[in-house]
């Protein structure tokens, strides 16, 4: 039997100006799961609703056998969550929020969070106004971290770094992600973070779930033709997508003689299918996650 | 309510780092109440008046500070995400914060009217006003548990800050109010506390509404189902 490391099913929520319905979303146990959607597209809200700090209008919400938000606070005791809203005290120092932490958490690795800190190149002395944005988010990580959560929640992490910052907090984070085998919720508008870290991609979108797949298959469901339209085939001169006679194609767009394919069911078959509608492929390109986001999102509008 | 109290051991933390929080700022405060109480002590009317206006000064910034910064900071600060993040619901937390609230303002509070009563009955200064000072410090704590209410139920630092301004307001009149009452102030001058039918009745009314508020305050936060 699969055993999750969170399960939503059938997830109902409204407000006035956004709802989420029927949602279902799982994580196997060891798994990195990378939430991807732009602003208000539902990540926090679903995040929330997995904290259970938001109660759904429908359905059932199962963390690590904790049922929500009724039993949260069992479930809270393994669960790390993180998010970019996240501050800490200002006026208290990093190793204060340590000593909190270590008063709620019996579980919390001293010798772990004693690394963190020499890892991220922090002080425990230091109060957190001293601390730039990189270091409270750093400080945020290495709180939850050292709890050793079985799942970790991180909800927009990275929001706010500059590239360089972003870039160690990521370096960082798969460095300990490979150490542990814990399961992780990752959000993020920022593909390119969800591509170097996830197992698992989620698509949400106006509070729709477009997708959600293992990466490297869903990565590789995804490509990109360029095509050389025969003689024959209709030459309209136009950048705007045109019909799509081709099963399985997401988009083309025409210039000239010239035509991009994107399909999200990528095979030999489908270059047949292309062959067949009279366009001779020149090129095929893999596609990035940003860009598989971008044409999902537009196919999906 | 039973499940809160299941949750005891995380509520006692939550009060214990309010307190760690804000015990400086609260030393400091106690330390200017021994001095007012002092000014009041040299038992002169312009001494004790001017110590009077002070104390209630006091007694509002110390609970206006407790509630900002406690309740509608957290909020503003981005630290409610942070507390939300450990093992505590959202009816764990308000109890916490109406617990730590409650006692980081109750004891100075108690202890500053304490000391206030001390000095009166220790000098010769007129015990006629105990009366008039316990009904203007009850209005005062009835006052900071209306807004403190209003910081628990919306974190709006405008809403809390209305709440504030009003109840401030109120007190000026209540004095007025309290000064014409010739219940009251007939026994100002009295050489022992007069606690008259009048008096008396006030004093339940104040007791009676700070419990209500506080009681509505706990409903009113145990039916939220959404929080952030």
């Amino acid at each position: 039997m699969q055993q999750f490391a969170f399960e939503m099913r059938d997830i109902s929520i409204r407000y006035p100006h956004f709802a989420m319905e029927n949602i279902s979303l799982s994580l196997p146990k060891g798994q990195v799961m990378g939430l991807v959607g732009v602003n208000g597209a539902g990540k926090s809200t679903t995040i929330r609703m997995l904290m259970g700090l938001v109660k759904p209008d429908a359905g059932q919400i199962n963390v690590l056998g904790y049922q929500l938000p009724a039993q949260q606070v069992q479930a809270k005791y393994d669960i790390g969550f993180a998010s970019d809203d996240m501050r800490l005290y200002k006026s208290q120092t990093l190793q204060w929020h340590m000593d909190f932490i270590r008063s709620v958490y019996p579980q919390f690795d001293q010798a772990y969070a004693k690394e963190l800190l020499k890892r991220f190149e922090l002080i425990g002395e230091q109060k957190i106004k001293g601390l730039s944005h990189g270091q409270r988010v750093k400080a945020c990580l290495l709180l939850v971290l050292a709890r050793r959560p079985k799942l970790l929640v991180l909800d927009e992490p990275t929001t706010g770094l500059d590239p360089v910052a972003r870039d160690e907090v990521i370096s960082e984070l798969a460095e300990i992600l490979r150490d542990d085998e814990r399961s992780v919720l990752f959000s993020s508008h920022n593909t390119h973070d969800i591509e170097k870290l996830s197992d698992q991609i989620a698509f949400l979108d106006r509070g729709k779930l477009l997708a959600l797949q293992d990466k490297e298959t869903y990565l590789s469901s995804w490509s990109r033709f360029r095509c050389q339209l025969a003689a024959n085939a209709s030459s309209g001169n136009t950048s705007a997508d045109a019909a799509m006679p081709v099963p399985g194609a997401v988009s083309i767009k025409r210039h000239g003689q010239l035509a991009e394919v994107i399909t999200d069911q990528n095979s030999a078959g489908f270059a047949a299918q292309l062959a067949l509608a009279g366009f001779q492929v020149l090129e095929q390109h893999r596609m990035s996650l940003e860009e598989i986001f971008v044409a999902n999102v537009k196919r999906s509008r | 309510m039973m499940h809160t109290f299941s949750n005891s051991q995380m509520i006692k933390l939550l009060i214990l780092k309010d307190w760690q929080l804000v015990k400086k700022s609260l030393a400091a405060y106690l330390a200017g109440g021994v001095l007012i109480i002092g000014l009041m002590g040299m038992a002169t009317p312009l001494l004790f008046n001017t110590g009077a206006i002070l104390m209630i000064t006091l007694m509002i910034v110390i609970g206006a500070r407790s509630a900002i910064e406690l309740v509608v900071n957290e909020k503003k600060d981005q630290t409610l995400t942070f507390m939300m993040s450990l093992p505590v619901t959202a009816q764990d937390y308000a109890w916490a914060k109406l617990g730590a609230n409650l006692v980081l303002y109750l004891v100075p509070w108690l202890l500053l009217v304490a000391g206030m009563l001390l000095v009166i009955v220790s000098s010769p200064v007129y015990n006629g006003v105990i009366p008039l000072v316990v009904l203007v410090s009850v209005f005062i704590l009835l006052s900071y548990c209306c807004y403190l209410a209003t910081a628990l139920l919306t974190y709006s630092e405008g809403y809390t800050t209305a709440v504030m301004i009003v109840t401030n307001l109120l007190l000026n009149g209540f004095i007025i109010w309290l000064l014409r009452m010739p219940a009251i102030h007939l026994t100002l001058e009295a050489p022992t506390a007069s606690w008259n039918s009048t008096s008396l009745l006030l004093l339940a009314a104040g007791v009676g509404l700070t419990v209500l508020v506080l009681l509505t305050t706990a409903v009113l936060q145990n039916r939220k189902t959404s929080f952030l």
